[in-house]
């Protein structure tokens, strides 16, 4: 139907007609509109270094993150290297004990050296049977040699080099396994004597190997363990056992020795915020004829968002890597603003009064993203004339906003704990490149009897002063979840706030922090 | 002055569309006189997608309605009536006298203003009704039966100017 209707013939006379039509209108009319004209309006321009200023104004907030940062890397570092140190300490410490216990065992055992009859004596059957499971322990051809006559004296001196063994093989990390077929024939020489010995003063020879196993198994033995279990994982964890933790892939059977990782993530995400004017009604810059009022108004504004995108990672230490990435973000804002004007601050027109009824109003609306110029109009049911300047016309404005960004975050990651689930704390900064931007006026609602706006002259605006470069602090603090040895799943409630403004209007102060839940999976290689 | 240069530049195509809008000269050289102001205040505002010339124009239009909205009584749009639109065969030759576009304005400005406002909108601006409609805060329908009335009042017109 409007296809025919279009195409009619007085359509088509109309457009052929008009079409191109100019007419030069009279010449002093650009005087008029000159005169009308303000000298250009000083809309704030970012200044090259705006960004820069407004960063050093959140000093503190950029100090803070670079802290967190720097204190996981010193805290980690400071860490191991204690950690180190005292196993080290711990360790010469049992060394030096058990040269004690090796030496006063020495010193124990000579005497009876050098006064024991050339005999030797078969040991008792009890000697036998106590002797018995320690030869079993050492083996060897010592302890199976018929000249080596079972007993407890002997199952202690048999310790001696076995400890001696297992010392140097904690210290120097390799096995040393012929020390004790070195020694076979000094040992059945000492155990032969000793055992001549117990036969001729049985009591006090058994006490005294006994405090000796026992003064080794309480003094020693158990802390030994201890600490050559440490050191085990020590040389395991540096490959060379030297203190290189710091360089070193982590020790996690589900990871390896992986360095980098790759992934995805998502996060929906609500934000709230503030928008506070600075400047006050009646200070608006105006241009032409037509004076623009900014709003004295306080409003909230409240946001919902998402981001999505990829994500590098680099292990710098077994548990801290370093990570950046490329997001895409899209931030719907919701607002309602409260309007307080007066009657007086409607849009004069002289020389063309209207209708009595209708009045324009033109402001600045100030929202998060900086101030749009919005115009409604307010129907009166009394004339003008019987409306004082100063009655107050207050009305709720709903706008709505969509801001859209592509992100660049750079961040560190710590993990904490063992096995497939882990903690995750996360910080760092998010670098946001403005992309687009659309601002809408959805309803006005009047709260005053008097006035009904009706009708708006401009429903769609665009702010002009948006940053188009943003800084974000980004923290947050999650679970990881290594489902094999190279892919994890991240669960993260994660923190966003603006370290700098999303605008250069100086005439508004606005602040938010966004929630979300970031989901990611992670691929190590 | 930049300004300058641009108003030079524009002004006849501009003018030429306040004329069709107005009620008379003198309101024309008003919208225009408005619509430039605005033009250079709002300049910022123009993102590059589509003409420049094209966005000048809304502008000008925009302003031309506000400024129709203006006048005593507003917009008024007739109750639409069983009006029967026959526009029958209209020979070009019968406009080769009055062709000149500025008769043919000065004619559309003898038409109601509901009537020509949106025989300008949908014809020359190309609007749908439904843009009309939420343009002028009327009904679709009433958009479509302004504009078979103010094509039926048109066509009256340049009958009566060529008898005359």
């Amino acid at each position: 139907m409007e296809e025919n209707l279009h195409n009619d013939r007085l359509e088509e006379f109309l457009k052929r007609s008009l079409d191109g039509h100019s007419e030069d209108p009279p010449g002093d009319l650009w005087s008029k509109i000159a005169a009308n004209l303000e000298p250009p309006v000083a809309v704030p321009t970012p200044a090259p270094t705006a960004l820069k200023v407004r960063f050093l104004q959140h000093w503190w907030a950029v100090a803070a993150a670079a802290a967190v940062v720097a204190g996981l890397f010193i805290g980690q570092h400071f860490y191991f290297s204690n950690k180190i140190e005292q196993l080290s300490k711990e360790l010469k410490q049992n060394n030096t004990q058990l040269e004690q216990l090796e030496q006063r065992k020495l010193t124990e055992t000579k005497p009876v050296e050098n006064n024991a009859p050339a005999e030797v004596l078969e040991p008792t059957p009890a000697q036998a049977a106590n002797q018995q499971p320690s030869l079993a322990v050492q083996g060897g051809g010592t302890g199976t040699s018929t000249a080596q006559k079972p007993g407890t004296a002997a199952n202690a001196a048999a310790h001696l080099p076995q400890a001696k063994k297992q010392r140097n093989a904690a210290g120097d990390g390799q096995l040393q396994m012929d020390s004790q077929q070195q020694n076979t024939s000094g040992v059945a020489q000492k155990q032969q004597e000793e055992t001549r010995k117990s036969m001729d003063n049985p009591t006090q020879t058994e006490s005294e190997s006994a405090t000796s196993l026992e003064q080794i198994a309480a003094t020693s033995g158990a802390n030994l363990e201890k600490v050559w279990l440490k050191r085990l994982a020590l040389i395991v964890q540096t490959n060379l056992g030297a203190p290189a933790l710091a360089t070193t892939p982590a020790i996690d059977p589900l990871r390896n020795s992986n360095r980098f990782a790759i992934g995805v993530n998502a996060m929906p995400m609500v934000s709230r915020g503030s928008i506070q004017a600075v400047k006050q009604d009646g200070q608006g810059q105006g241009s032409g004829q037509f004076p623009r009022k900014f709003v004295d108004q306080n409003a909230e504004t409240s946001a919902q968002a998402w981001l999505a995108g990829i994500a590098v990672e680099a292990a710098m230490t077994p548990r801290l890597s370093i990570g950046t990435g490329v997001n895409y973000q899209t931030v719907n804002y919701e607002t309602t603003h409260n309007l307080s004007l007066r009657f007086d601050d409607r849009r004069h027109n002289p020389g063309h009064p209207g209708n009595e009824h209708e009045h324009d109003f033109q402001y600045y609306l100030n929202t998060a993203a900086g101030s749009v110029e919005i115009e409604v109009r307010a129907d009166s049911d009394d004339t003008a004339q019987n409306i004082p300047d100063d009655e107050k016309i207050e009305a709720e404005v709903s706008t709505s906003q969509r801001l859209s960004y592509v992100s660049v975050p750079f961040y560190a990651n710590y993990s904490m704990g063992k096995g497939r689930l882990r903690a995750l704390a996360k910080g760092g900064i998010m670098l946001n490149f403005l992309q687009d931007n659309e601002f809408t006026v959805g309803t006005i609602k009047s709260l005053n009897n008097r006035f009904d706006f009706r009708q708006k002259e401009q429903q769609k605006g665009r702010p002009s002063d948006l940053q188009s470069v943003t800084v974000d602090y980004v923290a947050g603090l999650g679970l990881e979840y290594r489902m094999n040895k190279t892919t994890s799943l991240r669960l993260e409630p994660t923190v966003i706030g603006s370290l700098t403004s999303l605008h250069n209007n100086p005439n508004i102060e606005s602040s938010e922090i966004s929630a979300g839940l970031n989901l990611g999976m992670t691929y190590s290689f | 002055m930049a300004q300058q240069q641009l108003y030079e530049h524009f002004k006849g195509k501009m003018f030429a569309v306040c004329l069709r809008y107005a009620n008379s000269r003198q309101d024309a050289e008003d919208v225009l006189q408005e619509g430039f102001v605005k033009v250079f205040r709002d300049l910022h505002q123009f993102r590059g997608e589509g003409s420049f010339e094209g966005w000048m124009r809304r502008v000008i239009v925009n302003v031309a309605l506000q400024h129709l909205r203006k006048q005593r009584g507003g917009l008024q749009f007739a109750e639409l009536e069983n009006v029967e639109y026959k526009l029958g065969e209209v020979e070009d030759s019968v406009f080769e006298e009055n062709e000149k576009a500025a008769a043919l304005v000065k004619l559309m400005q003898k038409m109601p203003a509901g009537f020509r406002t949106v025989l300008n909108l949908y014809v020359l601006e190309e609007y749908s009704h439904q843009e009309i409609a939420d343009e002028l805060g009327i009904s679709v329908g009433t958009s479509k039966s302004q504009l078979n009335r103010a094509k039926l009042f048109l066509k009256n017109l340049l009958e009566k100017n060529l008898a005359g």
